[in-house]
């Protein structure tokens, strides 16, 4: 059955390639982004879709989201901030608190089901040693911010399971992993691969936050929309938490060594550690982090099938192939000094 | 917090949506020129804001909790929400913020007792349980990033099993209130699961103290401070101590599986470490547990009414 869904935060890696994917199988797609992390460039390619209809708007725009919802049938909630460590701190609060209270008031109105993204960054610094969407969540002080925005998702999917208590609302949570991709932003919500390439292309040397062994799961866009189109599709994932990502993982530093070799640059890899401290106080880093992935695997059949280095192959290629749109939307990315999520 | 305020010369405007409490708590204040009663909504942001023109201090008590009996969505909004209204009041009026974040944060951490920079250890996100600890983890955070972005001095003061005279009498007040009311009726006492995990019982003058100081002291302004009675308990040794100091017999004691409220986990054991409230603000307890559960017994009987269906 054809659906009429809603994609906020469509702009951005998961929400440009999800729109593409849905439009593609004959959904009507409309989409909402704010470019505060999205960029217009990712939705250009279906922009002109008749199916597909945008909203420049914020989802903290209340009567905007009230209008745009009425009378879809599922609600995808990608919109978010991230990384308040970058300042933004109450932002980040703002649009993931009340922006998921805005939607889940509009999926209650519109009698939509309501797919939530979330985040592996919610195991914070679990203590297991695989994360199995049954372990607990674990925050460093409320002091870091560094913990807000994971604090912010934990309270988002607690919203999810109280509305589907309160009325009866059909919400689906999947926890993403590391999802990196074909993007035109490479801000540092993408993840470090992409300001690692930048770095690599233009042979400046590699930054890298701590020591770099920190370990990251990275999932290849195409496996993130499969188990999304999954869940979206599967009246199974009603009233669950599901890992979306991929067993490959790897420390920071073999991720900055891979992507060396892979641009080919004519030289012994060059990496520059940063240490914590430079960029905020009491700063903590989660050490490890492995996600299960057994949950999607059973209950939907999801398998992720691009191995970490083919998707990282396929991700320096989609620079090389965009290089010079990449560079004139991302100035700052390929300039000395500018310090990357790692 | 009203009576120790006025004592010391402070004007009080005191706001309540009454939900959960009864005015009969501040009846002793109403002709007292320095105390002002209005009966609101934290979620009201107008009022709030309108009545905290000139204080210099507003204190966040006002809260929605217990969401393994319902009300997981209530929980998470009003606190949140309610929260929020206080801060823009306080951005707005130049004013200091103290409020209550709870124990309970530090959810299932096993490590004891527990620090303000020890990690808050959540369980899973489909037991509502959950939902009052993250509530109050949005709050410390809002109340964080005002500080950061405007300049709101915020204190966030977790708190460990308060009770006393002017509790509310259901599990509202906590186990302690509910075990008074069944022995003061000579009914079992329901305990949750074994009755083998523990808790710390704050007496309500102490808590007061705790709250004054870090409204007045300068170092409060950005932290956060554990205030509680280090003194532990298990909820089994509660029940039949407050049996023994309420004078009766045999204690009866009905143990309720946890499998009674859906999906749920307790927490197992909860102490808090007050070494900074003391460094920083010179907290010390000083009522220990019999004593506080005297007088709070003695005060539960004298407003509980026996008669028949009553509660």
């Amino acid at each position: 059955m054809k659906k009429k869904v809603l994609i906020t935060g469509v702009a951005g890696l998961i929400g440009s390639h999800l729109g593409k994917a849905l439009l593609e199988s004959g959904h009507e797609v409309i989409g909402v982004d704010d470019f505060s992390q999205g960029a217009r460039a990712n939705i250009v390619p279906f922009l002109n879709d008749e199916r597909f209809r945008f909203h420049h708007d914020s989802i903290l725009n209340v009567d905007r989201m009230n209008e745009v919802s009425e009378g879809v049938n599922v609600i995808l909630h990608l919109a978010a901030q991230k990384i308040p460590r970058y300042g933004g701190y109450l932002r980040t609060l703002d649009v993931n608190v009340k922006g998921t209270d805005i939607m889940l008031e509009c999926a209650r109105r519109a009698n939509a089901r309501f797919i939530f993204a979330s985040t592996d960054d919610v195991y914070g610094k679990g203590v297991d040693p695989v994360f199995t969407e049954e372990s607990g969540l674990v925050l460093g002080e409320s002091r870091v911010h560094r913990w807000a925005a994971a604090a912010s998702k934990i309270y988002g999917e607690h919203l999810c399971f109280g509305s589907a208590e309160k009325y009866g609302l059909a919400v689906a949570i999947i926890r993403y992993s590391g999802v990196y991709g074909p993007t035109y932003q490479l801000s540092k919500l993408s993840g470090a691969q992409d300001l690692f390439i930048a770095a690599a292309l233009s042979e400046r040397p590699i930054p890298i936050h701590g020591d770099g062994s920190q370990t990251r799961p990275f999932t290849y866009i195409s496996d993130a929309i499969d188990a999304t189109l999954r869940v979206f599709e599967s009246p199974y994932a009603d009233g669950e938490v599901i890992n979306v990502g991929s067993s490959a993982q790897l420390s920071i530093v073999n991720l900055a060594y891979l992507v060396w070799r892979l641009v080919g640059v004519q030289k012994k890899p060059q990496l520059h550690f940063i240490p914590y401290t430079d960029f905020s106080r009491l700063y903590e880093d989660p050490r490890q982090r492995r996600v299960d992935g057994s949950k999607a695997n059973y209950l939907l059949g999801y398998r992720p099938r691009v191995g970490l280095e083919e998707g990282m192959q396929m991700q320096v290629q989609w620079f090389r192939d965009h290089l010079d749109k990449i560079r004139e939307l991302n100035p700052e990315c390929f300039q000395a000094g500018e310090a990357p999520k790692s | 917090m009203c009576g120790a305020l006025l004592e010391k010369g402070y004007e009080v405007c005191a706001v309540d949506n009454l939900s959960q409490s009864t005015p009969r708590n501040i009846e002793k204040y109403f002709n007292c020129r320095e105390f002002e009663f209005v009966q609101e909504d934290v979620l009201n942001e107008a009022a709030i804001r309108h009545l905290a023109k000139g204080a210099t201090v507003l204190v966040h008590l006002a809260a929605f909790k217990i969401p393994r009996y319902g009300n997981a969505l209530d929980t998470l909004t009003i606190n949140v929400h309610g929260t929020e209204s206080v801060l823009r009041a306080a951005r707005e009026r130049k004013s200091r913020v103290v409020f209550a974040s709870t124990s309970d944060v530090y959810g299932k951490n096993p490590h004891l007792p527990f620090t303000e920079t020890h990690d808050l250890y959540l369980g899973e996100t489909n037991v509502k349980r959950w939902a009052y600890a993250v509530s109050k983890i949005m709050d410390e955070h809002y109340a964080f990033a005002y500080q950061q972005e405007y300049g709101v001095p915020v204190t966030a003061l977790r708190f460990f099993g308060g009770y006393g005279p002017g509790q509310n009498t259901t599990w509202w007040g906590g186990p302690q209130s509910v075990f008074i009311d069944a022995a003061l009726r000579d009914q079992p006492m329901e305990i949750h699961g074994d009755g083998q995990q523990t808790r710390s019982f704050t007496y309500v003058s102490d808590h007061v103290d705790g709250i004054l100081r870090a409204m007045f002291s300068p170092k409060a302004a950005g932290e956060i401070f554990n205030l509680g009675n280090v003194h532990e308990i298990s909820i089994l040794d509660l029940s039949t101590l407050i049996w023994r100091l309420a004078g009766k017999g045999q204690p009866k004691v009905k143990l309720v599986s946890y499998q009674t409220f859906g999906k749920y986990e307790d927490v197992r054991n909860r102490v808090p470490e007050i070494s900074k409230a003391r460094m920083f603000l010179g907290f010390e307890p000083k009522v220990g547990l019999e004593e506080g559960l005297l007088k709070t017994i003695e005060w539960q009987r004298s407003v509980t009414n026996f008669g028949e269906g009553q509660s």
